[in-house]
């Protein structure tokens, strides 16, 4: 379609000489905006970490003075090096908000999705460069509101993440509803702008700038799931901020969308009346549970690639992965509920989530079973990458099932809100991104700056990380199945919850300890940018077309034609060939007029059984997906 | 007071503590000043120790910050000033309000975040508070401050944290160094060689199977530390089934947990990369991939199925239609309960109709005609304020000279708040509110049809524990003042969201008494609670009711009898003087 006139447009800038700024600050080239995003992704991140060791150590110690939190915060919110229970509560809020939104959204597709997605299917540059600029900008600035907050009289949002009104709408219900929840929602609006501006451009160029060849059949996992990443993000977001819009109304202009029935101890009765706090949280979650999607699936596209390249192997069932895709997309639109089970919600809704629920659990379960088929009688190579794909399978694996616990409306009763939710989502969703992410940066760090990372150093990192992540979220279970609630400032509520004190000392210790092994990783990340090995063109030898640009990562991408693609991402180990991958970009004279023969593996070695072709489902969407003719 | 009678009073206290209160001590007064003008007492203290812990400990305690500040010392502080320091707990709005200085330090200092107001209170029973504040609370070993302070805080490594050893962070660094340069040279002579010195695939295969029987020992060796706190006993009928449900689900994840885990390692374990070794092509299997869709589904649809029909159960059946229905309402940070007097109905409710009498809004039509006496005089106290706001602004101006740094920024704020007009502005929105109250109270007490003031609330009972009785279902109904609180009983399996504005209940059947639970536990101290497990503000982890479960009708009818009507002649609840403390059982004739 378009990339004849992306081609003739993106030639006609290519070699222009360009200023600092052009190249660096108000980039439109997509490999600098993602570098950009993983950056500002990084410092976010570790912002986020602190604030959460910080508050760590107040539920181990809660009695003890730490001089180097009031040296942090300030004697004002850590006066005698004691965290105030206000700010307490403001740090859960930040860390909850910077992780989900600025590192694990904006950080992690917001750098994958730029520079895979042109590299991977063939362009030039995204379909528009200059709103790919915008989206950066406005992530900027939504980072610098939302960080700014951090110094206000009153302190920053700390109603919790999920900001639910009443208290997130009254400034007087709390110090942190004043002037922090309005910036809390002045940086959410600029994010959400970011978001589709970058979504909309992810969008049209998946369909509209793939290269000869690549049909959506043969594109790789990743651009599979960013892809739906960003149709997600663009249907769900906006209603955040529909939902954000109207509590900034109830906020400021007396209007009484969620507000109803208040008096408040320290005001007196309100006028507001008729509306609904239940309101807000369908909104907040219909954004919210996709958000979970958003999250995870550019992370399980990353790790398909991965552990594809290091088994040396296809992965196993593509079409499966790419359905399961599909249905976990479809799926997450309609299981918001079980975030609201026990919100007075009426219990017959109740009951719909619980199905809906359950049901995602079916494709999640696929995925994880065709990664192990992939790693079967693979030949594996323990790189970095590699390593933190299988973290993430394995966390994918014990958060999902957690997650039937919690799918389950009438054991949530009792787990809701308990440490038990903690436990189940900083697995599945932080934990797994993050490792998502990390393998991505480990793995795609050639391709941003020409070197390779220092291999010893990062599986240090690796180990370090992957120990203290199992040892901070894996007890909280327990503590949740023994109904401790979470959002406590100290658990001196109940005698009972002190049997608990020596397992918050274990976690905080090995919080603080996944806090040093993440120094040994921006250590490494930032010194093999300058003295990092230099990288050959295709050091993993994968079969994506990235692999195929020079190392020097030219504005345009490939210094000549744009390669044409002849086969599917994944033929790695083919018995048909001597060579132990096929790039995509190399023709095969038996498969031309074929294509997509290529891609169900035409040529499987005499152990494996000729496939009987029956018509089935998978036929049925097989040919749903035409391939593109060369 | 003679000492004979302190003693006489003491046991009569003792022995009426262990009647009717779970909890009770014996204050002894080591008082040796008068406070507000009076003597201490040792009944004065035990009044005082149970207002405190109703009113005052989900945000202060004695010793140290919670939300609020430490109190210990307080009336040391303000021996002097009385009637402020009276009035500030009443209401300390009303005296921020009027640009009173000391409130308005106290309000920056705390961060702006209010303090609830305490109008309920009289002046004797303040005054009793302070008596146990300066008693020093419940004795020197617990700092005071009621439910707080219970717990042995876990012993800390002071020097990993407080004095940061730099010898150990120089030698970290060292180590690091040493580290970085050792993989340099065996990078280097591996270029030279050409053979890699370490085979980092190998020990990373190795690492794998370590970590993984690593991984299983730990998650068994905590299971079998913390087996007996996971899902206590259950102590309620629906939750008996649902931690059946559990095991089930335990029973279907648990394996698959375990397998998937090994295979996972294991896989990556033995098919590490081996010279000479090619990986076997495998792209895709239909009819294994069916296979792990099926079962799942299949698993799956059980546990829906299973689940389904329990959360019917609990949520939507009518079994509890016949139960005793009482009030459960939360608000920044307490909780109250409300059971029906002898007509078995709850009276009507409106948020409109709070004020420190009557906490809850429970419809009466006396009081909302002197509620609406009470609002009147508010709005004109507001308009003197507003008239007042010229001259405090220039007293703040008068002031500023002589103030340096934060203390001049923060009274700089304070000009530019009375400047900008956001004084006067909250001010004319209070008196707003409270005109649209007036009107919302007089048409409710106009209204012909259907009014709230129906009398059945009268006789209501505003109570700070909940009472239920053994193998009785109990509907709870759920009312919120401010924002959304969680009323989270863990024993019971029960949790359900208080949301203003929205009514939610909850109907279960209590199976074991308190003092089953405490023969199961062996803990003759232990109570069932009720915690707050929505987050709804600063204080949300101090936030609880007891819960008692009396073992049979006789003991609950006891206790029912000693809780005073909310609106009855002020004579009659004088008998009743022991439980006069209780929040809201003052008559509305008395103001």
């Amino acid at each position: 379609m378009s990339t004849a006139v992306a081609h003739a447009h993106t030639d006609d800038h290519h070699h222009h000489e360009e200023s600092f700024i052009s190249k660096y600050i108000f980039s439109m080239d997509h490999k600098m905006i993602s570098k950009q995003f993983l950056i500002t992704g990084i410092i976010m991140g570790l912002i986020g970490m602190g604030m959460s060791i910080a508050f760590r150590l107040q539920l181990a110690y809660p009695d003890t003075s730490f001089p180097i939190l009031e040296w942090l915060f300030g004697s004002k919110w850590a006066p005698d090096g004691k965290l105030d229970a206000g700010y307490y509560m403001a740090l859960v809020t930040m860390h909850g908000t910077i992780m989900v939104f600025y590192v694990l959204t904006a950080g992690l597709s917001g750098t994958f999705a730029n520079l895979l997605l042109p590299l991977q299917i063939g362009a030039r540059d995204m379909a528009s460069p200059f709103m790919n600029m915008l989206s950066y900008w406005f992530f900027f600035l939504s980072s610098v509101v939302l960080l700014s907050s951090l110094f206000v009289e009153t302190g920053p949002a700390s109603g919790g993440w999920t900001i639910y009104p009443p208290l997130s709408a009254l400034p007087k219900a709390m110090p942190g509803s004043g002037m922090g929840m309005t910036l809390w929602l002045v940086a959410i609006i600029l994010f959400i702008a970011s978001s589709l501006l970058g979504g909309i451009n992810y969008i049209s160029t998946v369909l509209n700038m793939r290269t000869k060849g690549m049909s959506m059949t043969r594109l790789p996992l990743t651009v599979w799931a960013l892809f739906l990443t960003a149709v997600l993000g663009l249907l769900s977001f906006p209603v955040l901020l529909g939902g954000g819009l109207l509590l900034m109304f109830d906020r400021g202009f007396g209007t009484s969308f969620y507000l109803s029935d208040i008096y408040l101890g320290s005001a007196g009765a309100l006028e507001h009346t008729g509306g609904s706090p239940v309101l807000f949280q369908h909104l907040f979650w219909f954004l919210g549970h996709p958000e979970v999607y958003i999250i995870i699936m550019p992370a399980l596209g990353i790790t398909s690639e991965i552990i594809a390249v290091n088994s040396r192997k296809p992965i196993f069932g593509y079409t499966a992965m790419v359905i399961s895709l599909l249905g976990i997309a479809f799926l997450s639109f309609i299981v918001w509920g079980h975030h609201m089970f026990i919100t007075g919600m009426n219990p017959l809704l109740g009951a719909v989530f619980l199905v809906t629920t359950l049901i995602i659990a079916v494709p999640s379960a696929v995925k994880t079973f065709n990664y192990l088929a992939t790693l079967w009688r693979g030949n594996i190579r323990f790189t970095n990458a590699m390593m933190f794909a299988i973290g993430l399978v394995s966390f994918f694996i014990s958060g999902g099932l957690t997650g039937i616990f919690l799918g389950n409306a009438t054991l949530d009763i009792q787990l809701h809100d308990t440490y038990f939710v903690v436990g189940h989502f900083h697995i599945v969703m932080g934990c797994a991104a993050i490792f998502g992410m990390l393998a991505g940066i480990y793995h795609w760090f050639p391709k941003m700056f020409g070197r390779l990372m220092n291999k010893p150093l990062g599986y240090i990192h690796f180990w370090l990380t992957f120990a203290s992540a199992y040892l901070v979220f894996f007890p909280m279970h327990f503590i949740g199945l023994a109904g401790v609630p979470r959002r406590y400032y100290a658990f001196t509520l109940l005698p009972e919850y002190g049997q608990w004190a020596d397992v918050n000392v274990l976690m905080t210790l090995a919080a603080i300890l996944g806090g040093i092994a993440q120094l040994v990783f921006i250590y490494n990340f930032f010194s093999s940018i300058f003295i990092g090995k230099k990288s050959t063109e295709n050091p993993w030898e994968a079969n994506t077309l990235e692999w195929t640009t020079p190392v020097e990562r030219i504005h345009g991408n490939w210094p000549g034609a744009i390669p044409t693609v002849y086969r599917w991402a994944y033929d790695y180990s083919n018995p048909a060939y001597d060579e132990d991958f096929k790039m995509q970009n190399v023709p095969d004279e038996s498969h031309v007029v074929e294509l997509f023969e290529t891609n169900t593996g035409t040529a499987p070695s005499t152990k494996d059984k000729p496939e009987t072709e029956t018509v089935s489902f998978f036929t049925l969407i097989r040919n749903w997906f035409k391939p593109r003719t060369v | 007071m003679s000492n004979k009678f302190k003693q006489q009073t003491k046991w009569l206290f003792l022995v009426l503590g262990l009647l009717f209160v779970q909890h009770s001590f014996a204050y002894k007064s080591t008082l040796t000043r008068q406070i507000a003008g009076e003597d201490g007492t040792d009944a004065r203290i035990e009044e005082g120790s149970k207002l405190f812990a109703a009113n005052c400990a989900s945000c202060h305690k004695l010793k140290g910050k919670l939300v609020g500040p430490g109190l210990e010392g307080v009336v040391d502080k303000y021996e002097e000033d009385w009637t402020w320091l009276n009035a500030w707990i009443k209401n300390n709005q009303k005296l921020i309000k009027s640009g009173d200085e000391r409130a308005n330090a106290i309000y920056t200092e705390y961060n702006k975040s209010a303090m609830n107001i305490f109008e309920n209170l009289s002046d004797k029973q303040i005054t009793s508070i302070l008596m146990w504040i300066d008693n020093g609370g419940d004795g020197p070993s617990e700092g005071g401050g009621g439910p707080i302070d219970t717990l042995e805080p876990p012993e800390v490594p002071n020097s990993l944290f407080n004095n940061i050893n730099w010898a150990v962070v120089v030698m970290c660094l060292l180590v690091f160094v040493i580290l970085l340069m050792l993989f340099g040279i065996l990078e280097l002579v591996s270029n030279v060689t050409g053979k890699e010195i370490i085979n980092w695939n190998n020990i990373n295969a190795y690492m794998m199977l370590v970590f993984l029987v690593g991984f299983f020992g730990l998650v068994l060796y905590e299971y079998s530390v913390h087996k007996d706190f996971l899902l206590p006993q259950s102590a309620s009928e629906h939750g008996v089934d649902m931690d059946r449900m559990m095991q089930w689900t335990f029973a279907a994840t648990l394996p698959v947990f375990f397998i998937t885990q090994f295979l996972l390692f294991f896989f990556s374990f033995k098919y590490r990369q081996k010279p000479g070794r090619k990986a076997y092509f495998l792209s895709h299997n239909n009819n294994l991939e069916l296979v792990w869709t099926i079962i799942p589904a299949i698993v799956l649809a059980i546990l829906v199925s299973g689940g389904f029909k329990m959360w019917n159960k609990i949520l939507r059946s009518d079994a509890g239609k016949d139960a005793l229905q009482i009030e459960v309402f939360a608000y920044q940070f307490g909780w109250n309960a409300r059971y029906p007097g002898e007509d078995n109905k709850l009276g009507k409710a409106n948020y409109n109709l709070i004020n420190g009498v009557n906490p809850l809004g429970v419809a009466n039509r006396e009081h909302a005609t002197g509620l609406i006496t009470e609002l009147e005089e508010e709005i004109v106290s507001l308009n003197e304020a507003i008239s007042r706001l010229p001259q405090e602004e220039a007293k703040l101006r008068s002031t500023l000279g002589g103030l340096v740094g934060d203390d001049r920024d923060a009274h700089l704020r304070e000009i530019h708040s009375y400047e900008s007009g956001d004084v006067l502005n909250d001010l004319k929105l209070t008196i707003r509110a409270r005109n649209t109250q007036i009107e919302r109270l007089k048409g409710a007490l106009a209204a012909a049809k259907g009014s709230m003031f129906t009398g059945e609330g009268d006789d209501d009972r505003v109570v700070q524990e909940i009472h239920l009785v053994k193998d009785q279902p109990i509907t709870l109904k759920f009312r919120a003042r401010d924002v959304i609180h969680s009323a989270y009983l863990p024993y019971f399996r029960a949790q359900m969201n208080v949301v203003p504005g929205l009514p939610t209940e909850f109907t279960f059947k209590p199976i074991l008494s308190t003092g089953d639970m405490r023969e199961i536990k062996g803990d003759p101290e232990f109570d069932y609670y009720l915690v707050c497990n929505k987050i709804c503000g600063n204080a949300h982890f101090n936030m609880k009711m007891k819960v008692v479960v009396e073992e049979n009708q006789a003991a609950y009818d006891k206790w029912m009898n000693e809780q005073a009507a909310l609106f009855v002649k002020k004579e009659e609840t004088k008998n009743a003087e022991t439980e006069s403390t209780e929040e809201g059982t003052e008559t509305v004739a008395s103001n």
